[in-house]
């Protein structure tokens, strides 16, 4: 065991290592103060030796630090008091307004008297400490980085969903899309009723096109759809408007038209789509042709009976033989 | 190993129970949450039983918090984390874990210091009860598996194992520990007698 004068001569190694260390009685009054730590305060030796550590460091007055160190002079273990915890034993101020972090052991010393005196030593781990800290700084930034893509994403996502809400044209076909349809057969059915004048439409079927797509593909399928619609539009009058209703299924609107009228630029249409040839690369040549059902609003019924009506003159023609145009 | 006798177990258990309470309070003070600590469970076996008793922790890799002692009775006291353990409770000590040298080295000194406490608590209680002036080291972190940490091939296999489950509730977290204290040969005996001691001479225990 060591006397402790022994302890305190030791100054003469703890002056010489790169660590804080400081020595308490039992009562706090500091009975070692080595140099590392006159660097690291400012506080010299002559001033605090034989002094109580809490005049200089109230903050050690707190429950977690002063039960802790009674529990060593009461021949406890040794206390650690870790950076993460505590940021420092002892503050001592850097030049950039910070304060050293320390990662601090306290360890008994038992002398002959049968004192115990508190032998504190205070690790410099702040350099450690900043750099875990801007690894952090780091890290935040690329998850905030990544939270502000997601979000940019989501915007653009946002905006072609509205885009295609608000598309009237179906991409395929270029002919205008069922929503379309809807919101201008309305109108035509109100300028029908008001002014008393006569509103048809025609829904056009591709016939056996499930057999085409199967047999040729959907690429071809797809040939077939752009170039029927393009027969519908050119063989229908500018002021009809034509749709792509379904997957092989067109509606046309005619204004002013009565079911006479419709029925022949119906057969007009009929007749040019039956005599359009495919021709798929490396394999026969080939035509399709269209049913066609027709009816003519009747003034008081609503747009989905219209159209139900349309269709199951469709369907008729399907019956009688497909290649045809019937009307309700 | 001579087995304890009930009343030892239950002396036993009370100056681990006062510890680890005394150790709570700390906790709380030094962490703005609320630390419920239990001591559910006390068993005593033999060092070669230790894998039995560990069951599916045997090959996991553990993080552990070891305290030297030497004095009446000698041996080791350790806390022992599961991995999702400790990094739960270093997450919410000093936050999310990431993957660098560095911050193992800080993850080493939180856990040290709330093992430290733990440990502090019951050695503390132990040795204030029975009156036994024990000497420690400083504690030291190590991880690996139970086998590696407390079973090393050079100790004695007439070691006897002092197993304390404490599970820790921080608020929401659910973060589990286990205390064990490994007795040297003799040391262990030594222990109950002066349990003994201080069951006939204190009217507390």
């Amino acid at each position: 065991m060591n006397t402790i004068f022994q302890v305190i001569d030791n100054a003469v190694i703890i002056d010489k290592v790169p660590v804080g260390i400081l020595v308490l009685r039992r009562n706090l009054i500091v009975v070692a103060w080595n140099i590392c730590l006159e660097q690291w305060t400012g506080i010299k030796k002559e001033d605090i030796l034989d002094k109580e550590l809490t005049l200089f460091f109230p903050h050690i007055r707190q429950p977690k630090y002063l039960d802790r160190l009674k529990s060593i002079f009461d021949d406890g273990p040794p206390l650690i008091f870790s950076s993460q915890l505590h940021k420092y034993f002892i503050p001592c101020p850097l030049p950039d307004n910070q304060f050293r972090i320390q990662h601090t052991t306290v360890s008994p010393v038992k002398i002959p008297e049968g004192e115990i005196l508190a032998v504190i030593a205070m690790e410099d781990v702040t350099d450690l400490t900043k750099r875990i800290a801007d690894i952090r700084i780091l890290h935040k930034e690329a998850l905030l980085e990544i939270e502000e893509r997601k979000k940019i994403e989501a915007a653009l996502k946002e905006s072609e969903r509205l885009f295609m809400e608000l598309s009237i044209t179906d991409e395929l076909t270029q002919l205008y899309n069922s929503r379309h349809l809807f919101s201008e057969l309305r109108n035509e059915m109100e300028r029908s009723k008001r002014y008393d004048r006569p509103l048809s439409i025609a829904l056009l079927d591709v016939d056996n096109f499930k057999g085409i797509n199967d047999y040729y593909g959907h690429l071809e399928g797809d040939k077939v759809l752009i170039k029927l619609a393009a027969i519908l539009k050119k063989h229908t009058r500018t002021f009809d408007t034509t749709y792509r209703y379904g997957g092989e299924e067109f509606i046309a609107v005619f204004p002013e038209t009565s079911l006479i009228q419709s029925i022949n630029i119906a057969e007009r249409v009929r007749e040019k789509c039956k005599h359009l040839v495919f021709r798929p690369k490396d394999m026969t040549p080939f035509s399709v042709t269209i049913s066609i059902g027709i009816a003519q609003f009747d003034g008081t019924e609503t747009l989905d009976e219209f159209i139900a009506r349309a269709d199951k003159a469709m369907y008729q023609a399907k019956r009688n033989g497909k290649d045809q145009v019937c009307y309700i | 190993m001579v087995a304890p006798k009930d009343e030892q177990l239950d002396a036993l258990k009370e100056i681990v129970n006062i510890g680890v309470g005394k150790a709570a309070g700390m906790l709380n003070d030094l962490i703005s949450a609320h630390i419920h600590l239990q001591v559910p469970l006390i068993k005593v076996f033999d060092i070669h039983d230790l894998g039995k008793e560990f069951g599916d922790l045997v090959n996991q890799p553990l993080s552990a918090v070891h305290l030297m002692f030497k004095g009446s009775f000698s041996g080791t006291s350790s806390l022992v984390f599961p991995p999702e353990s400790a990094v739960k409770l270093v997450d919410m000590l000093i936050g999310t874990e990431e993957v660098s040298e560095d911050f193992n080295a800080l993850k080493k000194g939180t856990l040290t210091e709330v093992g430290n406490i733990l440990l502090n608590g019951v050695m503390g209680s132990l040795s204030n009860i029975l009156g036994k002036s024990i000497e420690y080291n400083l504690p030291t972190y190590v991880e690996g598996t139970i086998i590696s940490l407390l079973g090393a091939p050079d100790v004695d296999p007439n070691t006897t194992v002092l197993l304390v489950q404490t599970r820790f509730r921080v608020e929401t977290h659910d973060i589990v520990g286990d205390i064990i204290l490994l007795f040297e040969v003799g040391a262990f005996d030594n222990l109950l007698k002066a349990i003994d001691q201080a069951i006939s001479s204190s009217p507390r225990l």
